[in-house]
């Protein structure tokens, strides 16, 4: 009888910890989640319509990642800008360049001390980095101070 | 079963779950962080072509020979409207470079330009070795399965098996273990709280067995001693009184009377102190003995002793019964039997005795079966006392047998007693 019920708990644990651990799988998977421009948070909106305003949008979508979700607008004129769930700027791409104003004064500074002739391509905000890509191909990482940690090519 | 054993097989089962859910899990996460991996560069890879074409400039060679394709073809806005924006899938894909089709991962994004134009992106990666290297992941995990399962048990069978070496010393002691021998001290070469324990407790019980049997032993021997002595002289007495010339008839024939009593009195001490000492294991030494050799003997013996009542006995032997048991209690068994059978045989009858290697059967000619029960009781006597009888025959005979791995039993079968002695397994 004793034996029963040490058998039935000892079971009801194994089952618990295994359908948590098949749940947790489901969360793996990702999903480029369409949205549209006004499903976008109020930052994200004011953002694009500050820095390119009348552009039409070519796609959005929401990547419901399980840590961190974000949002990938890609502009019709070939911009594309990721917004944090908040809206907050994470990154920006542009083949063209990105719009004045959006890079920290010290970082342009900086690359127009050393890379007169080149223009940014991409900026990305990091949680204890900035990154940014030139046209020359230069990848150049700075630290919160701005100071240069790594430069790629 | 041995308990290293039962506890090894206790264990395969939890393991086999438990490692078999880690080693599933395992697989089934890695490979689809695989799966998203692909999706992933696919998704940077159709942003990077959509970007280009969106701003104008030129777009990357379609079979640039690294495997991966795009295509790019206008569709209407119904269609936009219709489909997914983004859709993930499996499909077969060619391969320029290979001339060849080969399984890929494929992703298609709707999207528009600034004139309001909707157009649809394919791109495509072949999966080959993202299925290759999930095929080496699964075999890996499952021969680390294997192994770890494997081990684990190992690993706990020896373990216990080390661990129990104090509880095997004590299994060893016990086997070695007969009462009334003087015993070596019981292992206790262990700080094991419960072994010890157990070794104190076994230490405890036998000392004291040992104490009692010891006292037991003498006692019989005491009161076997004293009770024969009186007895013996008081039978003396008697004789004595019988030779007495100025007897009289009447005085004659009561003191007869009571000196067959006495007799009586004589032989149910003797028989019940034989009876206490097997009892209490006093002829416990055993050697092998051939009980075929005894029955002959006892057969050939009774045979002249009740020639007079027309009673024979036949001999079927059937092979050699050899059992481990004392000389005495040997004869005591066989003798007892044989008695029996012959004085509750009718005039001019016959004893049948079967012999053979596990056993053997002694068989005389009855009316009434006799009561199963209370057969191998002390004093148990069918229907009223018969003269002479101590009624302990058959108790002794019982005994001798239990204390020596053998099985004595009764059967009525065709108007005949049959009593057999068999060798238990």
């Amino acid at each position: 009888m004793k034996s029963k019920i040490i058998k039935d708990t000892v079971m009801k644990k194994i089952f618990a910890i295994a359908a948590i651990a098949l749940a947790s799988l489901q969360i793996i998977k990702a999903d480029d989640r369409p949205v549209t421009f006004n499903q976008l948070p109020a930052a994200a909106q004011a953002f694009i319509n500050t820095n390119y305003p009348g552009e039409k949008i070519s796609y959005a979508t929401v990547d419901d990642d399980f840590i961190r979700p974000d949002y990938n607008v890609m502009l019709a004129n070939g911009v594309k800008v990721q917004f944090e769930n908040s809206g907050a700027l994470e990154k920006i791409e542009s083949r063209n360049g990105i719009p004045e104003g959006l890079v920290p004064v010290q970082i342009k500074d900086y690359v127009k001390m050393h890379y007169p002739d080149a223009f940014f391509v991409e900026y990305e905000i990091g949680r204890k980095s900035y990154e940014v890509k030139l046209s020359n191909r230069l990848e150049i990482k700075f630290n919160r101070s701005f100071n240069v940690i790594e430069i790629d090519d | 079963m041995r308990l290293v054993y039962k506890i090894t097989l206790t264990f395969i089962a939890p393991l086999v779950i438990t490692l078999g859910l880690w080693g599933w899990l395992s697989y089934r996460t890695m490979s689809s962080r695989i799966h998203k991996d692909t999706d992933m560069i696919l998704k940077d890879y159709s942003d990077n072509i959509i970007a280009r074409k969106l701003s104008g400039q030129e777009l990357p060679d379609r079979f640039n020979g690294a495997y991966n394709t795009y295509y790019i073809k206008e569709v209407t806005e119904d269609y936009a409207l219709e489909n997914p924006s983004v859709y993930y899938g499996d499909a077969e894909a060619y391969l320029k470079s290979q001339e060849d089709f080969a399984s890929s991962r494929i992703r298609r994004q709707v999207f528009s330009d600034r004139e309001g134009r909707y157009y649809e992106i394919t791109v495509s990666l072949p999966t080959f070795e993202q299925e290759t290297l999930i095929e080496h992941v699964l075999w890996w995990t499952g021969i680390l399965f294997v192994v770890l399962l494997v081990a684990l048990l190992v690993i706990g069978v020896l373990v216990i098996d080390y661990n129990m070496k104090p509880f095997r010393a004590l299994m060893k002691w016990m086997d070695d273990y007969v009462p009334g021998q003087v015993a070596a001290p019981v292992p206790s070469d262990t700080n094991v709280l419960e072994f010890k324990k157990l070794a104190n407790t076994v230490q405890e019980a036998v000392d004291r067995f040992e104490h009692e049997y010891e006292e037991r032993k003498i006692f019989i021997g005491n009161a076997s001693h004293e009770l024969q002595t009186p007895l013996a002289v008081c039978s003396n007495r008697i004789e004595m009184l019988l030779e007495r010339p100025d007897l009289n008839e009447e005085i004659a024939e009561e003191l007869v009377k009571l000196h067959r009593s006495l007799g009586h009195l004589i032989r149910l001490n003797k028989t019940l102190l034989l009876l206490s000492k097997v009892e209490n294991g006093q002829y416990d030494d055993a050697s092998e003995q051939n009980l075929t050799d005894y029955l002959k003997d006892v057969l050939a013996l009774n045979d002249e002793v009740y020639s007079g009542r027309g009673v024979s006995s036949s001999l079927n032997e059937g092979g050699q019964f050899i059992c481990r048991i004392n000389d005495q209690m040997a004869s005591v068994l066989v003798g007892n039997l044989a008695k029996n059978a012959y004085i509750h045989s009718p005039r001019n009858s016959e004893v049948a005795v079967n012999v053979w290697d596990l056993g053997f059967s002694i068989s005389n000619p009855g009316e009434e079966p006799l009561d199963r029960s209370r057969l191998f009781h002390r004093f148990y006597q069918p229907k009223g006392r018969r003269e002479g009888s101590t009624g302990l025959g058959l108790a002794l005979a019982y005994s001798v047998c239990e204390r020596n791995g053998l099985a004595l039993e009764y059967e009525f079968k065709e108007k005949k007693h049959i009593f057999s002695v068999i060798l238990k397994k």
